[in-house]
């Protein structure tokens, strides 16, 4: 195989090579990380991307994942219609 | 952190890294901001991204006029791109009260040479055929009004202070200050205490709270406000939508994804959870505007405030009880508008220590001196103000 982008996240189209430059830039902060490069802004949300930039960061950072925070984890979990939340769908078999 | 700044600014949004940045191009010296979170972590990157002059109030009106012509040299001026659009901006109403407010202030907005147009109901159903005409019953509509990502403005000015020798201090709170006699002398903070001649106090729907460990009080209140982005469609929205009740706001950036958002009710807690019940609302609302709306996925939501003053006007210049505390807060949800024209004018005022004709009647002594810059688009009447505010109760806007 020849040598090609490394992607991290692949609803964002994001490669390692461009976390590891918005990085350097000083883009050290996950949550400015994030908005700076568009990762886990997907159809995901961040489900298979996070992880992966977390240990970037932290490799370069010099720091151990342990000691990462990730960022606010926002509902709702997956895509919901706007239809259905406008019309009270969502709450089906509650009270 | 530098132990000794000539300016701190407290609060690390739009508003405060435009009042950075523009006060080292003025070249006054060290400038320090303090966040207690990330760079943006406040409203300022959870707003829905309007840019708009169609205000009730002729002070806002022009202050909205010269940011509208600052934002579109944006991009070139701190070099990074802020995809920033010319799509204009229609505002929306449903009652005749609310139509009201609209046909005053197109008249007003005229008056001071700004087109906005009330748009028949023939024209609306021709130029926008997505919106639901039972529901609205006058529009407002401005062409040279626009929009841009919060993010991408927040990233703008902050890559530019790093730039220009501004130092940012995330992750740092302010605990306090020292004052003698009318002046603060130092900063308080969880890392130490910054010595400094001049403070701002841009800490969004927070000032309050930092301006009373200064001894200052700010009649501001917080209005929970909630915002939700849908999946990325083609771009086909070109105007950002305001509907005066709420307001609720929806329009789309340049990335393809519909932003929206919806002011609640009064909230002390500032708890930044987002709830079920803002996008069950939110959603039924935006869907009997913009019917089609229902087919998008919603993908995320979060939670802000809107920082209310009484009159619905921001809070800008130095406070009367401590001198050279300088206030940038209160913007009652149009701060996002705003902060280009108020980190130059502000920067103005520090560095030359007197007072300009656009910035002056936004001085907090306005709300103890009656003079109220009542603006009739902000949400001021959803806020109790009677029981907080004695002296400022009666003179209190309703819309
Ligand atoms: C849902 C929603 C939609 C909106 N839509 C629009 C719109 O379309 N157009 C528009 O013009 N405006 C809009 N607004 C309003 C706009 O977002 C705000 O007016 C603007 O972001 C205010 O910026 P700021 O920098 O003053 O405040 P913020 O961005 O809130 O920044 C204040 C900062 O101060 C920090 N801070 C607080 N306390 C301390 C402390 N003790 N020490 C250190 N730091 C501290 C906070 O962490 C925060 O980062 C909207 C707001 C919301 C919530």
């Amino acid at each position: 195989m020849g040598k090609g982008k490394e992607i991290v996240c692949f609803c964002e189209d994001v490669s390692k090579e461009e976390i590891v430059k918005a990085i350097k830039m000083g883009f050290k902060d996950l949550e400015t990380l994030k908005r700076f490069t568009g990762i886990s802004t997907g159809p995901c949300q961040g489900k298979s991307c996070l992880f992966q930039v977390m240990r970037i960061l932290a490799q370069m950072e010099g720091k151990k994942m342990e000691e990462m925070a990730t960022t606010t984890i926002r509902p709702p979990a997956r895509p919901i219609l706007i239809g259905a939340l406008a019309e009270g769908e969502t709450r089906a078999g509650e009270g | 952190m530098l132990e000794k700044a000539e300016v701190v600014v407290i609060g690390g949004g739009v508003v405060g890294l435009s009042v950075a940045y523009n006060l080292v191009k003025r070249g006054v010296g060290k400038v320090s901001v303090l966040e207690r979170r990330y760079l943006g972590s406040g409203a300022s990157t959870r707003n829905c991204c309007g840019i708009r002059s169609q205000f009730g109030a002729e002070e806002n009106i022009r202050l909205a006029r010269e940011s509208k012509k600052i934002f579109q040299g944006l991009t070139a001026e701190l070099g990074f791109n802020i995809l920033h659009i010319k799509g204009g901006c229609m505002m929306l109403a449903s009652t005749p009260e609310e139509a009201e407010i609209l046909e005053r202030n197109v008249r007003l907005q005229n008056r001071l040479g700004v087109n906005t147009r009330l748009l028949n109901p023939g024209e609306l159903r021709a130029r926008f055929p997505y919106l639901n005409p039972d529901k609205i019953r006058a529009a407002s509509f401005d062409p040279t009004d626009s929009k841009a990502h919060h993010d991408a403005v927040v990233m703008a000015y902050s890559e530019a202070c790093r730039r220009l020798g501004v130092e940012l201090n995330t992750y740092t709170e302010v605990k306090g200050f020292k004052v003698e006699g009318k002046a603060i002398r130092a900063v308080k903070t969880s890392r130490g205490e910054v010595k400094c001649s001049r403070v701002v106090n841009a800490a969004g729907v927070w000032s309050r709270q930092v301006a009373r460990m200064a001894g200052v009080n700010l009649p501001n209140r917080p209005l929970r406000a909630e915002g939700m982005v849908t999946e990325p469609f083609h771009y086909f929205l070109d105007p950002t939508i305001v509907h005066l009740n709420g307001p609720l706001e929806l329009t789309q950036t340049l990335r393809g994804e519909l932003v929206g958002g919806l002011a609640d009710g009064e909230d002390f807690s500032l708890n930044l959870n987002s709830s079920l019940s803002f996008a069950e609302n939110f959603c039924k609302r935006a869907v009997e505007i913009f019917p089609r709306l229902k087919f998008a996925n919603l993908m995320r939501q979060w939670a802000g405030y809107f920082d209310v003053t009484p009159d619905g006007s921001p809070v800008l210049g130095p406070a009367e009880e401590v001198e050279n505390f300088f206030q940038a807060n209160g913007f009652s949800g149009h701060g996002f508008t705003l902060a280009p024209v108020v980190g130059r004018l502000l920067a103005e005022v520090i560095a030359k220590g007197k007072a300009t004709p656009s910035l002056e009647p936004f001085y907090p002594s306005r709300f103890r001196e009656g003079k109220l810059i009542v603006e009739n688009t902000a949400p001021v009447d959803r806020l109790s103000w009677a029981s907080t505010l004695p002296e400022a109760s009666s003179s209190a806007p309703s819309r």
